[in-house]
């Protein structure tokens, strides 16, 4: 039960009400998962007043503020935009208005489409207090437990980069079965995840075009899906999601993903 | 906490605790206009506002975060324009727009859609389709298909942008054949390109193919706006819940989380101490009656076994206990606290596993009540054993015969109104119960026994509904608010969540079913066997009668050919049982749409089995008009049957007419339509199924209504029928104006309330424009001799030159004699109450028909699929409808729509699936998916009329026709795309990847 409620219009201030031991109390980004009625009496720190809902690209760096909502990013010409696609994809437009990126990092799990795609572009995630930092594959790696910090600020990744998204659904905006995510920079580095079920999406590549062969490795990927608890039709729905991509005309410059 | 809101333009200081939602805050503050929908996580969008101008879901953000934005709620959009002496600036354009366009069904929808589309267009005076259907798709409507509210935007823009828009309600577009019209062939561009998005053309008034018997009406044929749809654009406070009254509390059910148990031992104390509880109630606390939920008439055709609070529980999510206390939270938390004992008892989740012997037996309470051939001891729920003619007879005739196993899955009506009832005691100490009902004289009538109160001491008040389909034909949750009010004296609120929708509402039966058929080598069918075995759940609600439809309906439309058609061999054999799933209910298509997918799917394999026109083999075995009902002597709801001729059959034409606007004969058979440039995993299809349904049950279905002649010539019609949101008061008032000679708008219509309107059964089974409509035409026609008679005597008085009744016509609100002399209506009305002989002008009539005249209908799809992955984008769904006359054609194509939306889901994305303890794994409306507005394919509905002489203005019905042909169509045009064989529904991608795979090997 929220016993507190309290709008900072500083990181100080909100700093200091996340460092109380009692009331327990945590951030509130868009709202979502606190509004519910919860046991425990606990304080919510709004952080719309934080302005942390910036969205800027400045020497090979994206930073995206906490509290971008959604609709931000699917609105945003200047991100990639397969991660635009990808935002889109993750819920409805009511609901993007308000869900933030910093919520969504929080909560998402396997069938989301857009950490998906902000696993694939390799982001790194500010905390505070103390202005450490973690790449979210790391951070999902340790089940989220391990958080450097109380307060996610902002998030950052390297561009210039394209991604390309696709999926299978039931229906054209029913929730995905199976995702596919490739990002690919001018460096040639190419990371390809996919989703579709359980905590967190898979990393299936993560290289330059030749340590990425792999991708056709049918053994490798049929094992590391099969550990991830993708059925069979998923695990066949990937595959040939990722062989389009490959060729592809018309993405990655014409060229296809590799 | 104290904050200063602004709302609307107005700033307002409010006290609130720190957790309290927006929407409650709102709520609370009467705000009526943003609903609840049963979720906290926005997935219906019911409670849409706009903030700063945008729309975001108020039960998703705390009221404090909206502290310091500007609020906008639908109560400061637009209102009436004239307020007595006072005049507003009246509506918005885009309100306006929705009840010209026929937008706003239910309703309960309609104010966060309104919000949506103001917010759009402020942005953007010029959207294309496709924005509209992105700007709306936060909003789920369950009723519309959302053409009507895209053309509604669509209209207000072009209004706002000051064009000229057309007239809308002047009638449907007329055209005697628009089969050559070349821009309907290809009327939608929403291919596998454009991911099934937008591109369709959307209009508002639909073709009509018109009977040549229609003679001109003035009111009937005529796309009045809905009489309700003034307030329910303005969010006024007409719903069941938008009530506040003193010392309210609030209601809520503990539901068992095992699937079978007897409860050993119940400890209530913890709960019943925690500070605002008021009641809790186990099953110990209240009497025990058995009964059913089924709201049905007297005598129930189905088992009676079923108590409002039981010592065992048979389902994840029945009833335990009840609670009542001072708020939510404390209610939520008071659940916690009741201490259950369970005694697990074996599950049975597998229908086929039900009536095996060993089972474990659902029902062994000795109160059960068998109805026919229900055996509990069987885990039988109802039986059916049908033949007509000599079938074995039929199949030794047959060249060929064709078996198939199919399925049908389990879905919920979603509506997005919650179910919801206020019990009180009123001043009398009668009960009255304000329900979101379909069937308030049935839950009147079977709440009685089990509160333990006369019938007359108890009152059902039905507000408008937002949305039922079935769902609330059911006694679901008036007896646990009404308990829970007999307990404490005080009102009681019991609303479910969504969560409790899913777990412990109704759904539609999922069925088992084996189809056999027998043909001659030419296509003519000698004999038709179908057996299904249907799951009931825990409890036979509508078992019997659900699963009767389901052979009656669709083994009634294929009769065979030549000596076949006059003695039809048809056998249909049903076994209803019970399992450990929540129970099944009634569901818009009343287990027609389960029979529909096995008899369609199989006609497309034997017309192609034997290389013959699929649309051809199905007219040549079709019924036709004047045959007999094959069904009619053999079956009747668990009544005595009695035969029954059809005697409008308007099949073939709609297949005709829905194959000009699919634009068939340019599609099927031709290879190159079939492909996709550039994208050769890609294959189109295209698919039709034909259809039937009934109009309301013969000898049974009962409607009544009264009409009374105000002062100044309008007229108040109280029906007991129940509009839950398809516009059947603005339809029977339409009747009733086209008879006593006035506009629609002179009409007053209430419904419904047991203690002020006639008897009705309620809204089901397609039987309101009929059946009530048809105590409509008979009340306005007594009125209408009254009117006349005085006419005759005022007219003959004014100048000595006498007149005769019989002369008189009723038009124009006035009563004119064949020489022009005439009185207006309301100088009838004040002659008759202040002048001369005075009487009350008014009448009562009821109406209960002989025959139930089936709607007939041509369902086609077209479809494309990712023949490596098995995703199916449908891309067309074109509906041509035989409904009889089309009393409000704008208001019937929102029910085709409306329906073939729903249908779609049922092909493709909606199963309520369970784990292996029978426990709910979709819970919300995201894993249980159903179509929003920015993913729905092209959709046209058109209706060829016949004149039903059944009826007096030729009607038949309309509403759940929609639901039965769309799912085996899509089914056929995947057929058609890629040859994979798909039986068992939903079609996902996994099932036609599979299909695939094994019509490769």
């Amino acid at each position: 039960m929220i016993i507190e409620y309290h709008r900072p219009v500083n990181l100080e201030q909100a700093k200091k009400l996340l460092n109380r031991e009692t009331p327990m109390t945590v951030p509130l980004g868009g709202g979502t998962e606190l509004s519910k009625y919860t046991e425990k009496p606990i304080a919510v720190v709004d952080l719309q007043s934080l302005g942390l809902d910036k969205i800027t690209t400045a020497k090979n760096i994206c930073k995206i503020g906490s509290m971008t909502r959604l609709q931000d990013l699917v609105e945003n010409n200047e991100i990639p935009g397969g991660l635009s696609k990808a935002a889109r994809r993750e819920t409805t437009i009511n609901i993007r208005r308000t869900a933030t990126i910093g919520g969504l990092l929080m909560k998402a799990d396997g069938l989301s489409p857009l950490l998906g795609c902000l696993l694939a572009l390799d982001v790194k995630i500010h905390w505070e207090p103390g202005g450490k930092t973690i790449y979210l594959g790391e951070w999902l790696a340790k089940e989220r437990k391990k958080s450097p910090g109380k307060l996610i600020t902002e998030i950052e990744f390297t561009t210039p980069v394209e991604v390309e998204y696709d999926d299978v659904a039931r229906s054209p905006e029913d929730r995905p079965i199976v995702y596919v995510i490739a990002a690919k920079w001018e460096t040639g580095e190419i990371r390809v995840v996919y989703g579709g079920c359980g905590y967190a999406p898979v990393l299936g590549s993560d290289g330059s075009k030749n340590m990425i062969s792999d991708i056709f490795n049918r053994y490798t990927y049929a094992a590391s899906m099969e550990r991830a608890g993708f059925t069979e039709y998923q695990q066949s729905a990937i595959r040939t999601l990722i062989d389009r991509m490959v060729p592809q005309k018309g993405i990655f410059g014409g060229k296809g993903l590799l | 906490m104290i904050s200063r809101f602004s709302i609307n333009g107005i700033q307002k200081d409010f006290e609130y605790e720190p957790g309290i939602t927006l929407l409650q805050l709102l709520r609370r503050e009467g705000y009526f206009g943003a609903k609840y929908g049963g979720c906290s996580n926005g997935e219906c969008g019911a409670c849409a506002i706009l903030l700063d101008g945008v729309p975001v879901n108020s039960c998703r953000i705390l009221a404090a975060q909206a502290v310091g934005h500007l609020i906008e709620t639908i109560e400061g959009i637009g209102k009436h324009p004239e307020q007595g002496w006072k005049k507003t600036e009246g509506l918005h354009p885009i309100q306006k727009a929705f009840i010209e366009t026929g937008a706003i069904q239910c309703g309960y929808c309609t104010p966060a859609q309104v919000l949506a589309a103001k917010s759009l267009l402020e942005r953007n005076i010029n959207p294309t389709e496709e924005e509209i259907r992105e700007a709306l798709s936060g909003v789920l409507c369950r009723c519309t298909g959302y053409l009507k509210p895209i053309q509604a935007v669509m209209r207000a823009a072009a209004v706002l942008r000051g064009e000229p828009v057309p007239e809308i309600g002047e009638g449907s577009i007329s055209v005697d054949d628009w089969s050559t019209s070349p821009k309907d062939v290809d009327h939608g561009k929403s291919t596998a390109e454009t991911n099934g998005h937008a591109g369709v053309s959307t209009k508002v008034s639909p073709k009509v193919h018109i009977t040549t018997k229609t003679r001109e009406y003035h009111a009937v044929g005529k796309s009045e706006p809905k009489l309700d749809a003034v307030k329910l654009v303005q969010g006024k406070p007409a719903f069941t819940s938008d009530i506040e009254l003193r010392g309210m509390l609030v209601g809520k059910i503990l539901h068992s989380h095992v699937a079978h148990a007897k409860i050993r031992k119940i400890d209530t104390s913890k709960a019943k101490a925690l500070k605002g509880v008021a009641a809790v109630l186990t099953w110990q606390d209240i009497p025990r009656v058995v009964y059913s939920t089924a709201g049905q008439s007297d005598p129930i055709p189905g088992p009676l076994d079923m108590f409002s609070l039981d010592s065992r529980v048979r389902f994840v999510g029945d009833r335990v206990a009840f609670v009542a206390a001072e708020t939510n939270e404390i209610a939520e938390q008071a659940l916690k606290l009741i201490d259950v004992e369970y005694e697990e008892l074996p599950v049975v989740l597998d229908s086929s596993e039900s009536m095996k012997e060993g089972t474990v037996r659902i029902h062994e309470e000795p109160e059960y009540v068998n109805f026919a051939d229900s055996d509990p001891s069987k885990n039988l729920a109802a039986k059916i054993r049908i033949d007509i003619g000599d079938v074995d007879k039929g199949f030794s005739e047959a060249d060929l015969i064709f078996e198939e196993d199919y399925e049908v899955q389990k879905v919920q009506q979603a509506h997005i109104e919650p179910h919801v009832a206020v019990s009180y005691w009123d001043e009398d100490d009668r009960l009255v119960i304000r329900t979101s009902t379909q069937v308030p004289f049935h839950a009147r009538r079977i709440l009685a026994p089990v509160l333990g109160l006369p019938m007359k001491r108890i009152r059902i008040i039905k507000p408008r509904v937002g949305g039922g389909f079935g769902g609330k034909q059911e006694i679901l949750i008036e007896d646990a608010a009404a308990h829970l009010t007999i307990a404490t004296g005080r009102p009681v609120l019991m609303e479910y969540t969504r969560e409790e929708e899913f777990i412990a509402a109704r759904s539609r039966h999922p069925m088992k079913i084996h189809l056999k058929t027998g043909v001659k080598r030419d296509g003519t069918i000698t004999a038709n066997e179908m057996y299904a075995l249907s799951d009931t759940g825990a409890y036979g609600c509508h078992a019997l009668t659900v699963t009767g439809n389901t052979g009656q309906k669709s083994m009634a439309l294929y009769v065979g050919d030549g000596i076949y058609r006059k003695n039809p061999n048809i056998r249909f054999y049903a076994d209803i049982v019970y399992t450990n799933h929540p129970p099944a209910g009634a569901f818009r298509g009343y287990g027609v749409p389960q029979g529909f997918w096995p008899v369609e799917r199989q006609m497309e394999k034997i017309a192609r089995a034997l290389n013959i026109d699929p649309i051809e083999f199905r007219i040549k075995n079709a019924v036709r008009s004047g045959e007999l009902h094959p069904f009619s002597t053999s079956w009747s709801e668990g009544r005595e049957p009695r035969p029954e001729i059809i005697h409008t059959v308007g099949l073939e034409e709609c297949i005709r007419q829905g194959k000009a606007v699919i634009g068939w004969d340019q599609k099927f058979n031709n290879p190159q339509w079939h492909t996709v440039e550039d994208k050769p995993y890609l294959r189109r299809g295209i698919g039709i199924a034909t259809v039937m349904q009934g109009t309301a049950i013969p000898y049974l279905d009962m409607g009544g209504a009264s009409i009374k002649l105000n002062d100044d010539g309008s007229f108040n019609l109280l029906v007991g029928a129940t509009d839950l949101g398809t516009g059947s008061d603005t339809v029977l008032a339409q009747m009733a104006a086209e008879v006593v000679g006035v506009p629609t708008e002179d009409i007053i219509c209430y419904s419904s309330d047991t203690d002020m309107t006639p008897f009705d059964v309620g809204a089901y089974a397609s039987s309101t424009t009929y059946i009530s409509g048809g105590a409509v035409v008979r009340a306005a026609e007594k009125v209408a001799e009254k009117l006349k008679e005085r006419a005759a005597k005022m007219i003959s008085e004014k100048d000595g030159v006498p007149c005769e009744k019989d002369q008189i016509k009723l038009a124009d609100r006035k009563a004119i004699a064949p020489d022009g002399r005439c009185v207006s209506i309301s100088e009838i009305a004040y002659n008759s109450l202040h002048h001369t002989d005075q009487e009350q002008i008014m009448a009562v009539a009821s109406y209960v028909s002989p025959s139930s005249p089936p709607p007939f209908a041509a369902q086609f799809a077209e479809v494309t699929v990712d023949t490596q992955t098995g995703k199916v984008i449908v891309d067309n769904l074109v509906m041509a409808v035989d409904s009889g006359v089309i009393v409000n054609p704008v208001a019937a194509t929102g029910q085709i729509e409306g329906g073939m939306s729903q249908a779609l889901g049922y092909a493709v994305s909606e199963e309520m699936r369970y784990d292996e303890k029978g426990r709910s794994i979709d819970t919300n409306l995201i894993d249980y998916h159903i179509f929003r507005s920015n993913e729905m394919p092209g959709m046209e509905a058109l209706f060829v009329e016949t004149y039903e002489p059944s009826h007096p203005f030729g009607v038949k019905a309309v509403a759940e026709i929609p639901l039965d042909g769309v799912a085996p169509a899509v089914g056929n045009a995947v057929l058609d795309a890629c040859n994979a064989e798909i039986n068992t529904l939903p079609i996902t991608p996994e099932k036609v990847y599979s299909a695939l795979k094994k019509s490769r090997k």
